[in-house]
């Protein structure tokens, strides 16, 4: 999920900067005009540090392996903070371990973080504030799915839009169809990790979701 | 007497032939030293970089490929650089929009072999240093006001 150096043409990468500016900008705003940035750092700290790990864990889905994104859980949980959280974890990812790289950090906070985004508004607005497990937990396994569900589509349509000339397009297009479907697992499995974090929280720390848009 | 005449004959007959064939069958050798390289391409959870499209730059042109293939189902891919041309050679593997590149220094005696990448252990302490240093962020401003 992570596009490293040298798959992107300059322009698509200084493109990927320019939407990640703009998105970290009017996230930063928000979390600014919310007046509780002291109170969250805390816990956008610490799924920064969840989201980090998470690429490290490897998923069998033969003939390949995928990694979790939590792009979803990110979103539901921090709100606003998300982006700025997943821009940071995308580039300590892209220094020490080579995921994904520096020329095109932009363009993945664009995969990852925006639909992250999208699972902050869909949590928000559906989350009931009386707790009902059963919808509670349908509206997160929705924000957990949409969340990874979305970045592989926009994955995808980045991709096979710019293919570079010197390689074969249609064998990369095979390639980047048969990756995307590899990933309709994880879309499930992060539905599922994402529905019983929120329920575990919704019970025992329920504040921590209180996160408004 | 027939015999005595033809036995020289059926030996002169069987040394041309013996003869012949030994000269039809000649090999000659010539050599020169090349070096090859071969690359091979994994995920970093170990998977091979198996069917990549791989790109070969030459020093002299990095803008269009000096060769172009695909690496085998153990993620390997050999190609023989033109000598004449040292300098940095790149490589690059790619598929689905994943791989990466890697430049090989291409001189008159720079046979090597190396690997880019960390080893578990070494991804494991960076890993635990940067969870550690964000937990850390987070208990320092959890921390109680005096």
């Amino acid at each position: 999920m992570h596009i490293p150096d040298g798959m992107l043409s300059a322009g698509v990468c200084a493109a990927g900067y320019g939407l990640t500016l703009v998105a970290a900008g009017y996230s930063i705003k928000k979390i600014n005009q919310s007046g509780e940035t002291v109170r969250s750092i805390p816990k956008a700290s610490l799924l920064t540090a969840a989201f980090f790990a998470a690429s490290l864990i490897h998923i069998p889905v033969p003939p390949t392996s995928v990694h979790l994104i939590l792009n979803g859980l990110l979103g539901a949980i921090l709100g606003y903070f998300a982006f700025p959280a997943i821009l940071v974890a995308l580039f300590l990812q892209a220094v020490m371990f080579g995921h994904g790289g520096l020329t095109t950090l932009g363009i993945n906070a664009v995969i990852m973080g925006l639909p992250a985004m999208v699972s902050s508004f869909i949590y928000c607005r559906f989350s009931n504030p009386q707790y009902n497990p059963i919808r509670h937990s349908i509206v997160g396994f929705v924000s957990g799915s949409i969340g990874i569900a979305l970045s592989v589509v926009l994955f995808v349509v980045i991709l096979i839009n710019f293919i570079p000339s010197n390689i074969n397009a249609d064998t990369e297009k095979i390639a980047i169809y048969a990756g995307a479907l590899g990933h309709i697992p994880l879309v499930i499995i992060e539905g599922i990790i994402t529905a019983l974090v929120l329920n575990y929280l919704k019970q025992v720390k329920p504040e921590i979701l209180e996160t408004k848009l | 007497m027939k015999h005595h005449i033809l036995i020289p004959i059926l030996v002169f007959i069987f040394i041309i032939l013996v003869s012949g064939t030994a000269m039809a069958h000649g090999v000659e050798f010539e050599y020169q030293s090349s070096m090859a390289y071969l690359i091979t391409g994994s995920y970093d959870d170990g998977t091979p970089l198996s069917e990549a499209q791989v790109t070969v730059y030459a020093p002299d042109d990095p803008k269009n490929a000096w060769a172009t293939g695909s690496s085998n189902d153990e993620g390997k891919y050999s190609f023989l650089p033109d000598i004449s041309k040292p300098g940095i050679w790149t490589v690059q593997f790619r598929k689905a929009g994943h791989g990466g590149t890697i430049n090989l220094e291409v001189g008159e005696d720079s046979l090597a072999a190396s690997n880019t990448g960390y080893t578990s252990a070494q991804m494991a302490v960076m890993a635990i240093a940067v969870i550690w240093g964000l937990i850390g962020t987070a208990l320092y401003f959890k921390r109680e006001k005096k």
